[in-house]
């Protein structure tokens, strides 16, 4: 795999993980600092899976998403009851947990990780992963699913007296994002060869939410572009070595502090936008949803 | 006098305490199909809390409450929502930065039912459906003047407007029962009058039953079959408004303040 594609691939998997990330903390409105943990569970189950029994990637990477609905379900009983910064809290927390868990398990090679993965994952599967992602979470955010994340978000006890039932519409949007997680963490997997407990950290969790800040929290073309753009930055600042960290940081400050609500704010690209007949026909928002 | 069917809505003994403040103290009334019926009392009387009770955002301390027929007693506030009532705020609760069409369809959240499977692939069920939603809501923002604004964010609405947008999304889902809290509170005359042009509309087209708490008596005169007079969390009164206007009782409490 050359240069250009390796970097491809790392663009699609950030894009995708920020579509998660979009979907919990700018649909919903919950600041999950865990979300690096499902991506984890997603990549660890599709890696054992394809070691230990050499199954086919593509059905490892969907047990990797299934497993990581299945953990995200249980994780949100508890957890989803909380509020606003508790809840981050709860999040970080079960983010070491299953480092701790993955870094004592001797299945699944402890602290020095899983290797042996065989690296199969090429641009053109992430490429689709990365359309069905955008088209699955667009669906739901246009959904009344969506909605009611959005009233949520706004308004919990109006959005009650309507009829919505916040924990259930907290318990989709989790899973929804587990699940995109755990696909990414798949794609992951099989783009890396090899897995360690120490990349799925609560700082990994923190840079995937910078990129989707740095987009616009409440615009899914804001994730999609924020996440591209950072990714790739990344990739461009690597020739600087110590002064990257440093480089990526000062033009993230600066983007936020001119551009509060990141990039594109609340702006939302759509072939209907191009024509305001077809918007007033469907209902769409001329701003999108806001702040 | 107990059936059901020909009470929309019962209260039986309704108290609520916070701490050592009783806020209802054994409120009992029920409201027939249909009426329009009022709550007054001064400031701190616990009329909100008697909503907040009724719909189930909080928990009574002791009582009983009908629905139609089904007790709502100890249900939670979407339960309630969902055997149909609906509720306005005294302060607004629109959802902010939503635009006023994404207001209105997702408070006719349960007039929807297609699964999370049609959502995320956007199938045709999920088109049908959503595209009835839209048109049932532009429908409505149409019939309260609302029309023109469906695309604007909710938070730019004239304050006016914003409380109708209440209102309006209050009804969609055609609700048994409607409560509404201060809908005149800030309120210009001319809206006013609105307002009880838009209320009486909405019983007359839509069968609907009303509780209404108002500091205007213009509007409870105006539009109120019956009046029940609330005091330190009690019932001080109960009648039509030429009853309760007269009551000795109400002057002193509440009517000879203003
Ligand atoms: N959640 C609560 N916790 C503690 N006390 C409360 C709570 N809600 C209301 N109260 C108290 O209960 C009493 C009744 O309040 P309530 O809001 O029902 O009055 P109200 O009749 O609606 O008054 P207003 O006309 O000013 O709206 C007040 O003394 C209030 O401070
Ligand atoms: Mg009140």
């Amino acid at each position: 795999m050359s240069f250009y594609e390796s970097v491809f691939v790392n663009v699609g998997i950030m894009i995708i993980i920020a579509q998660g990330v979009y979907v919990i903390t700018g649909l919903t409105g919950l600041f999950s600092l865990g979300q690096s943990s499902f991506v984890a569970v997603g990549a660890y189950t599709a890696g054992f899976l394809a070691t230990r029994f050499e199954m086919h990637p593509l059905l490892c990477i969907l047990a990797g998403i299934v497993v990581s609905i299945l953990v995200s379900f249980i994780i949100g009983i508890p957890s989803l009851r909380l509020r606003h910064v508790y809840f981050s809290l709860a999040t970080i927390a079960y983010c070491y947990a299953l480092q701790a868990i993955l870094t004592v398990s001797e299945t699944f090679g402890g602290s020095i990780g899983l290797v042996g993965v065989p690296v199969v994952t090429r641009w053109w599967h992430v490429v689709l992963g990365v359309v069905a992602t955008v088209w699955i979470v667009r669906n739901f955010k246009l959904s009344r699913f969506g909605l009611a994340c959005l009233s949520v978000r706004t308004d919990e006890l109006a959005a009650r007296t309507y009829g919505i039932q916040t924990f259930v519409s907290k318990q989709i949007a989790f899973s929804l994002a587990s699940a995109i997680s755990g696909l990414a963490g798949g794609l992951l997997a099989f783009n890396l060869g090899y897995l360690s407990p120490d990349m799925f950290t609560v700082p990994v969790s923190s840079e995937y939410l910078i990129m989707v800040f740095f987009g616009g929290l409440y615009s899914q073309t804001g994730a999609v572009l924020g996440a591209a753009a950072l990714t790739v930055l990344m990739e461009l600042l690597r020739t600087t070595a110590a002064w990257r960290m440093i480089a990526y940081s000062t033009i993230i400050l600066i983007i936020i502090l001119v551009r509060p609500n990141g990039l594109f704010g609340t702006w939302e690209f759509s072939l209907d936008s191009l024509n305001p007949r077809r918007r007033a026909k469907h209902g769409l928002a001329k701003g999108g949803e806001g702040v | 006098m107990n059936t059901s069917t020909d009470t929309m809505l019962e209260v039986k003994d309704l108290s609520k305490q916070f701490g050592g403040l009783v806020a209802v103290d054994h409120m009992c009334f029920s409201v027939d199909p249909q009426q329009i019926v009022g709550i007054i009392g001064p400031n701190g009387a616990g009329k909100t809390t008697v909503f907040n009770l009724i719909s189930g955002i909080i928990p009574p301390t002791s009582g009983k409450i009908l629905l139609d027929g089904n007790c709502i007693t100890s249900q939670s506030c979407h339960q309630v929502a969902m055997l149909g009532m609906r509720r306005t705020f005294q302060e607004i609760h629109l959802f902010r930065g939503l635009t006023v069409l994404q207001n209105v369809k997702s408070a006719a959240y349960r007039q929807m039912d297609y699964s999370l499977v049609d959502a995320l692939l956007w199938s045709r069920r999920l088109r049908s459906e959503e595209r009835a939603i839209t048109e049932l809501a532009m429908e409505l923002l149409d019939r309260f003047d609302l029309a023109g604004t469906a695309h604007e964010r909710a938070d730019s609405l004239p304050y006016g407007m914003q409380k109708r947008l209440e209102i309006v999304k209050a009804i969609v889902s055609s609700p048994k029962v409607l409560l509404l809290d201060e809908p005149a509170a800030g309120l210009n005359p001319g809206e006013t009058i609105e307002l009880m042009e838009l209320i009486h509309k909405i019983r007359e087209e839509m069968d609907m039953t009303i509780l209404i708490i108002e500091h205007s008596m213009e509007v409870i005169e105006g539009i109120c079959d019956n009046v029940i007079v609330m005091n330190f969390g009690k019932k001080l009164a109960e009648g039509s408004w030429e009853e309760v206007q007269t009551n000795e009782e109400v002057i002193r409490c509440y009517l000879g303040v203003d």
